[in-house]
């Protein structure tokens, strides 16, 4: 008889304790591969969320704050940047094109940004994406409004609705502007960035919507004003016309005071900040996978506690086996094979599990942090780890087998217990 | 005790990047990188005399020159990394740039010291604070035609840690 099938029938025989053993490696397992999921695509979708932009440009601050409130709706601004200071900037010789980010206001909770009809031609995202409508076009008047995918999908919101937006970024707003709803007249195709979850407005619409009294001169004469006069924004991004001069220029409006009238301005390189970010995170990441390495440890050892527990109540079956002629190194390779299978089993569990919860919970995870888990299949990453809890499986297997293989040798055909 | 250290020896030349079988490529070194009879004005210069100049965010030696005689060789050149793009693990576009990038304390390098490198796969970049090595083919055609845009550019072939 086969070593597997036999170490199979004799898990069979004790099936309470061995579905607890799965179970704890199951789990273990899905912690440890969920963990790792996470991590690398909430990374990734970080990653993917800006490309093609030379600068992004704000009052001065933290890098990775300018970064995060600017691109990623994270956290807030502590000042703006004077409307002045980005006109100086956008005449600069190596500037190719320059797109205005007001943010701040927010409608039933998703986050509300004034822009130019430029992002739309501009921003991008991925690997140099740009962005596409799913319905419709960009804002061409005064009170259109351009909604992200995911926004549109969440309200039900579909093109031509009135959309009423409110003063503050809070979920509920006191101050609710009904004189001023907005019309959708486009809808963008999903990026799986926090684009998805922004409305778009014009950068004139900001203006109005906090100026409540003097709505009655925005006449039909200014429909066709989507600047309107400005007299600060939030931050703004900056294309060059060659990368090259990408650190002068960053040099130059962090120093210079000519240049932007000696206001606090801090301009930073996305990908260079990105990276800085990652270098900072690498340590909680690094944090992140010991723990979720030591859970599958205690796993483990978990299912070697039920090993070598279950050791002695069964000298009796390896002493029948012996006197069936199995010598020593065969019953040592029977307890090997056990524990590999329980291992091999507890994981093909724990992927199982993986992919019921992501599933069950993809939905919630997207709504509360905005992290969108697409289910792929195994990466090569997540293939090591599997391989590595096998392999501390097979590890952990040697030492029963080792006292099995003492026992036999001692007990010989007959057992005093 | 002969075999071990050939066998040794063996290995190390079998990880080496750039073996001897590869296309061979010149090391570059920056000052190369300025023509030759072009005074280069000193980093320290450059800034004082941008603080008092009256137009004075255009930084000077912005126009700084190329050498044409490099357009379409392939070399090697030692620097740091200015990640512009790529994802969450392989860098596909970064500027080299002759000493450890966005240092707040010196002006930036002159246009003509710094490559702006695209690798169409990406490589991975571990630590910005290591140097590197890249190689590739160099162009020094700037893509807006207007003097101070013009610099080098490289089609980035591989990328290897610097060990000086």
């Amino acid at each position: 008889m086969n070593m597997f099938t036999l170490a199979q029938k004799s898990l069979l025989n004790r099936k309470s304790t061995v579905l607890l053993t799965l179970l704890t490696i199951a789990v273990s397992v899905m912690l440890l591969l969920g963990v790792e999921r996470i991590r690398t695509q909430a990374k990734a979708s970080f990653a993917n969320t800006i490309s093609g932009t030379d600068l992004i440009v704000g009052a001065r601050t933290g890098s990775t704050n300018l970064l995060l409130y600017s691109v990623f709706r994270i956290g807030h601004a502590t000042h703006n940047v004077s409307w002045q200071s980005y006109e100086n900037i956008k005449k600069h010789r190596a500037v190719k094109w320059a797109i205005p980010l007001s943010l701040g206001d927010s409608h039933k909770g998703f986050p509300v940004l004034g822009t130019t009809a430029d992002y739309f031609k501009h921003y991008q995202f991925g690997k140099k994406q740009h962005l596409t409508f799913a319905q419709g076009h960009a804002f061409e008047k005064q009170f259109d409004i351009v909604l992200g995918a995911a926004i549109a999908k969440k309200l039900g919101y579909r093109l031509n609705d009135e959309i009423v937006v409110s003063h503050g970024a809070g979920n509920t707003s006191f101050h609710h502007h009904d004189e001023h709803p907005f019309t959708v007249v486009g809808i963008l195709k999903p990026t799986g960035t926090p684009l998805d979850k922004t409305l778009h407005l014009p950068l004139s619409a900001i203006d109005t919507i906090h100026n409540t009294g003097h709505h009655a001169h925005h006449s039909h004469e200014h429909d066709s004003d989507l600047i309107g006069e400005p007299k600060q924004i939030t931050a703004f991004l900056l294309g060059l016309k060659s990368r090259i001069a990408v650190l002068t220029l960053q040099r130059s409006i962090n120093t210079d005071a000519k240049l932007t009238k000696n206001e606090a301005l801090l301009a930073i390189i996305p990908g260079l900040t990105l990276r800085q970010l990652w270098e900072m995170l690498s340590m909680v990441e690094q944090v992140l996978l010991v723990i979720s390495g030591f859970v599958v440890v205690s796993g483990l050892l978990g299912m070697l506690t039920s090993l070598l527990t279950s050791l002695n109540q069964r000298r009796r079956e390896l002493a029948i086996l012996r006197s069936l002629g199995a010598r020593p190194w065969q019953i040592a390779m029977l307890l090997v094979s056990e524990s590999v299978l329980l291992t091999a089993t507890g994981c093909i569990i724990g992927i199982g599990l993986l992919y019921a919860v992501q599933l069950a919970t993809a939905g919630q995870l997207q709504e509360l942090s905005g992290l969108q888990l697409s289910l792929t299949w195994l990466t090569q990453h997540e293939m090591l780890l599997i391989a590595g809890v096998l392999l501390s499986g097979l590890l952990v297997g040697l030492i029963p087998a080792w006292r099995a293989y003492k026992y036999s040798l001692s007990d010989g055909m007959s057992i005093r217990v | 005790m002969q075999n071990l250290k050939a066998i040794l020896v063996a290995g190390i030349m079998a990880v080496t990047p750039f073996s001897s079988d590869a296309a061979p490529s010149k090391e570059l070194f920056w000052d190369e990188l300025i023509p030759k009879g072009h005074v280069q004005l000193e980093q320290q210069d450059a800034s004082s005399h941008n603080e008092n100049a009256q137009a004075s965010w255009v930084q000077p030696g912005l126009d700084a020159p190329v050498v044409q005689e490099l357009n379409g060789k392939t070399v090697s050149i030692p620097g740091f990394v200015v990640p512009l793009e790529g994802d969450d693990e392989l860098i596909t576009e970064f500027l080299l740039v002759p000493y450890f990038g966005a240092c707040i304390h010196v002006p930036p390098p002159p246009p003509n010291q710094i490559v702006h490198v695209i690798i169409k796969d990406g490589v991975p970049i571990d630590s910005l604070y290591d140097a590197i090595v890249v190689t590739g083919e160099l162009s020094t055609k700037g893509w807006s035609g207007e003097i101070a845009e013009v610099g080098y550019t490289m089609k980035g072939i591989g990328v290897a840690p610097f060990e000086g």
